[in-house]
């Protein structure tokens, strides 16, 4: 029995913790396109000028 | 009719190739949510499944359960390397970013499998074989996979140049795929202390097992090939987007540059 769960505690762990690094590079790249649209913004208020 | 077939008609191998890709990888992309939603209510029904309905097995206990895990990552991590390894020779022929973006995915999520496969095995083996390792012709060859795969991970971390690490990348992701048929095979060509396949049997395929246990299965390998298939296309839809965030900074920051 003990064998049995670590071994499904092991796993869900493994698959838990991939999930979060997944979910923390998706929540960069969620800020990364915002600056990127605030960015671009800035430069249609000016007029096109960077 | 014909006129629109003929436009339609690939011109080349290779145009072929392009389209199928894009098309492929289009549908996968809409599908995505849909293909996440059914994988979390599969792996809800396999774990239930394990835990309340199939029979325990009479010689070796609670430990055999570990089965339903073991036998599904490993399924898993062959699936993803042979992803590597058919993205890194069309890679190598047609040179398009996708390929190389599905290799380098692939392997991330066949190496954490392939980990998931030894830890759970090692944790198989403590009870049943009194000891976690044993330098096994099947145990041997898939930590000479993890090997290699590591060190595949490493280089694309640690290499500089793009356009050289996606070729020799893509190398070593094929010569380290030639280990999977052979880790396969290992049971048969040497003497093991591994268990001989129980559901893929030539003369009786899947006649090693109970109904109870080899339903429990194919619905687990099923549940982990929806994981796979939704894990590998939101990765591939990341690094997609990073690429053209990229190109989109570097062009505002040349125009910032001819601005000033």
């Amino acid at each position: 029995m003990r064998y049995y769960l670590t071994a499904y505690i092991v796993f869900w762990s493994g698959l838990f913790l991939y999930l979060v690094w997944l979910t923390g590079r998706q929540a960069w790249l969620n800020r990364r396109a915002a600056g990127l649209v605030e960015r671009l913004a800035a430069r249609s208020e000016r007029g096109g000028q960077s | 009719m014909i006129a629109s077939i003929k436009k339609w008609w690939p011109r080349s191998w290779r145009q072929f190739w392009t389209t199928l890709d894009g098309r492929t990888y289009h549908v996968l992309l809409h599908a995505r949510p849909w293909i996440g939603w059914l994988a979390v209510g599969m792996m809800v029904a396999t774990f239930a499944l394990v835990f309340w309905w199939v029979p325990l097995e009479s010689i070796q206990g609670y430990p055999q359960k570990i089965f339903y895990i073991h036998v599904p990552s490993a399924w898993l991590m062959y699936s993803a390397f042979a992803v590597v390894f058919v993205a890194s020779v069309m890679y190598l022929w047609q040179r398009t970013q996708l390929w190389d973006i599905f290799a380098r995915c692939a392997a991330e999520i066949g190496f954490l499998f392939c980990s998931l496969t030894l830890v759970t095995g090692m944790l198989w083996g403590s009870p049943i074989w009194g000891k976690p390792w044993v330098w096994d012709a099947r145990l041997t060859s898939s930590f000479i996979l993890w090997l290699i795969y590591m060190g595949y991970l490493l280089f694309r971390m640690l290499a500089r140049s793009d356009i050289e690490v996606g070729r020799i990348a893509a190398v070593i992701g094929i010569i380290g795929f030639l280990d999977v048929p052979i880790i396969h095979l290992s049971v048969q060509w040497w003497r093991t202390l591994h268990p001989l396949p129980v559901v893929m049997i030539a003369e009786n395929p899947g006649g090693g097992l109970p109904a109870s246990m080899l339903i429990t299965l194919l619905v687990a390998l099923t549940s982990f090939s929806l994981v796979f298939v939704y894990l590998l296309t939101q990765r591939v839809w990341q690094e997609r987007t990073i690429e053209n965030l990229g190109l989109l900074e570097a062009i505002l920051d040349r125009k910032a540059e001819h601005a000033t």
